[in-house]
């Protein structure tokens, strides 16, 4: 693969140089996922994005910065019962039928920060399908709540144009961003940006490492760490502000308060592996970070040894945009990180 | 680098049982979309990944939980279930560690239609799944299904996105004389002028 740097200089094989005389520059990829559409609020109100582009999936990202207004999310203004879902609250699971909402009206814990990521596939001959993951902040002390919810609306003749939240009770700052992909795009836009990529035996971005953004996505494959829980220091700072919520291979929840040395993104798999983790995060200054986190543990090596699956929400106190990251512990020289944020 | 797309999705111009892509690029992470139309009968989602071919050998371990109740792992299997045995359309989204030298390690989400309607619950699926090869890197990914014949409807799709990909705005820039170009295979570096590579 061929690979820009800075200076005039360029990677890549013997055969991407020779391919012709002189040289020919890289295509172009295409296809990420783009951004098409967004509402930001500036008072009290509700979140409504409309005119979306035709996308085969879609991705959003719903911020509530605090409020107690219980909301559901509605797909092209559509309020009849024509939505059923089924969820798993900080473990508990559950389900509703003909609901007036893909939430069922209850994407609300309490009056605080809440953030969900959730994709949704969209064939306008199709019933509309989505995933959804959401971290609540939960009050000030305690460990974070989590939900995940899949969830469909029945409509089987228009494809999603518009997504709007109910109730008009959201504070100021409430966002959603919906992302579009389609097989068939070939636009060269990304929301999502890469702010850092890092490998070796110790990751670490640095002070001030990549560019402050208010959502960020975050790859870790780590190679053989040898503890049994996994860290990573945001900003440098190893106090007691960090709480979590997990599950360990669909086992009753387990919560951690004050949890200090670091953001806790796997915990409990004892005499660990190779691990993949899958981060999102809410990256706002002055507010709590909030994360929804997923891993697979691979465990003994070779196909006979289950592997371990792990879902976390995260919260820390840490006040200032995370700009610094640092994974802790011993693990080996495949291990890689990489940051991508988008504001 | 960017995400961006990788390899050709594949979206069925008829209805079959297998979605497949197989011009993968390397890249350490994949971001994989699954969307498979069904009319009638019910059908399976099984995974399978390989380097040059699809691997079919008992070389993917699972675990998984459907709807919430139980945990099922599976081990020295032939693919690996990101759904199984379900009625109608299902829709799954997965993250893939793709390092040539290590075991691929996947996160999957999945959520199933189920009978058709808001009268009736869709079903979901959290799983992990690994890929025992540690030699190369995954180029091809397959699902297939294996329940009612051609299970797979007309349009449905296979996508895949990739970490590692150069950015279009990199893609476009214009290469000029004194460009150092290391070859990353023979360890050799050459300077551009008047469009010739020479080796320093």
């Amino acid at each position: 693969m061929v690979e820009w740097l800075a200076g005039n200089r360029i990677t890549g094989t013997s055969t991407e140089r020779t391919s012709t005389t002189g040289f020919n520059p890289v295509a172009g990829v295409v296809g990420g996922w783009k951004e098409v559409g967004r509402t930001t609020l500036g008072g009290t109100g509700a979140l409504d994005v409309s005119s979306l582009a035709d996308k085969r999936y879609l991705m959003y990202l719903l911020h509530k910065p605090s409020g107690g207004s219980a909301i559901d999310m509605r797909l092209n203004s559509d309020t009849g019962t024509n939505y059923s879902r089924r969820y798993s609250n900080n473990g508990t699971d559950n389900s509703n039928v003909s609901q007036t909402g893909l939430f069922g009206g209850n994407l609300y814990f309490g009056d605080y920060n809440e953030f969900m990521v959730s994709y949704v596939s969209n064939v306008s001959t199709k019933e509309k399908l989505g995933i959804a993951h959401l971290v609540g902040g939960n009050t000030a002390g305690t460990a974070p709540s989590r939900l995940e919810i899949v969830s469909k609306w029945d409509n089987t003749s228009t494809a999603i144009d518009r997504l709007t939240t109910s109730g008009s009770g959201l504070p100021t700052g409430s966002e959603l961003v919906v992302l579009g992909w389609d097989p068939a795009d070939t636009h060269t836009s990304n929301f999502w940006e890469e702010l850092y990529s890092g490998s070796g035996t110790s990751i670490d971005t640095g002070v001030a490492g990549f560019t402050a953004k208010k959502y960020l996505w975050i790859q870790i494959y780590q190679d053989g760490l040898t503890s049994a829980t996994a860290k990573m220091v945001l900003n440098g700072d190893t106090g007691s502000t960090n709480a979590l919520r997990y599950s360990l291979d669909g086992a009753t929840d387990s919560t951690f308060i004050n949890n200090s040395s670091g953001l806790l993104y796997r915990s409990g798999v004892t005499g660990d592996d190779e691990a993949f983790t899958n981060i999102f995060m809410i990256n706002n200054s002055s507010q709590n970070k909030l994360a929804i986190t997923h891993n697979v543990v691979s465990r003994t090596a070779g196909a006979g040894t289950a592997p371990n699956r792990q879902e976390i929400v995260n919260k820390s106190t840490v006040s200032a945009q995370i700009t610094d990251i640092q994974l802790t512990g011993t693990y080996g020289s495949n291990s890689i990180m990489k940051i991508w944020g988008s504001d | 680098m960017a995400w961006a797309k990788n390899g050709t999705p594949d979206t069925l111009g008829s209805a079959a049982d297998q979605l497949n892509i197989t011009d993968l690029t390397e890249n350490k992470f994949i971001f994989i979309l699954q969307h498979t139309l069904a009319a009638v009968g019910n059908t399976f989602g099984k995974f399978n990944t390989g380097s040059g071919s699809i691997d079919t050998g008992s070389n993917y371990t699972t675990r998984r939980r459907p709807d919430g109740t139980g945990e099922i792992t599976a081990i020295n299997q032939t693919v690996c279930e990101f759904h199984s045995n379900h009625l109608g359309d299902d829709f799954c989204v997965g993250y893939m560690a793709n390092i040539a030298t290590e075991e691929k390690l996947i996160i999957g989400f999945e959520v199933n239609r189920g009978t058709a309607g808001a009268t009736n619950l869709p079903q979901k699926q959290e799983s992990v799944h690994k890929w025992s090869n540690t030699s190369a890197y995954a180029d091809h990914l397959r699902f297939t299904n294996d329940g009612v014949t051609n299970g797979y409807l007309t349009d449905s799709n296979l996508s895949a996105l990739g970490s590692d990909l150069t950015p279009a705005s990199a893609s476009s820039a214009t290469i000029s004389d004194g460009a150092i170009f290391h070859e990353t295979d023979t360890n050799k570096s050459y300077v551009l002028s008047s469009n010739t590579w020479t080796e320093l």
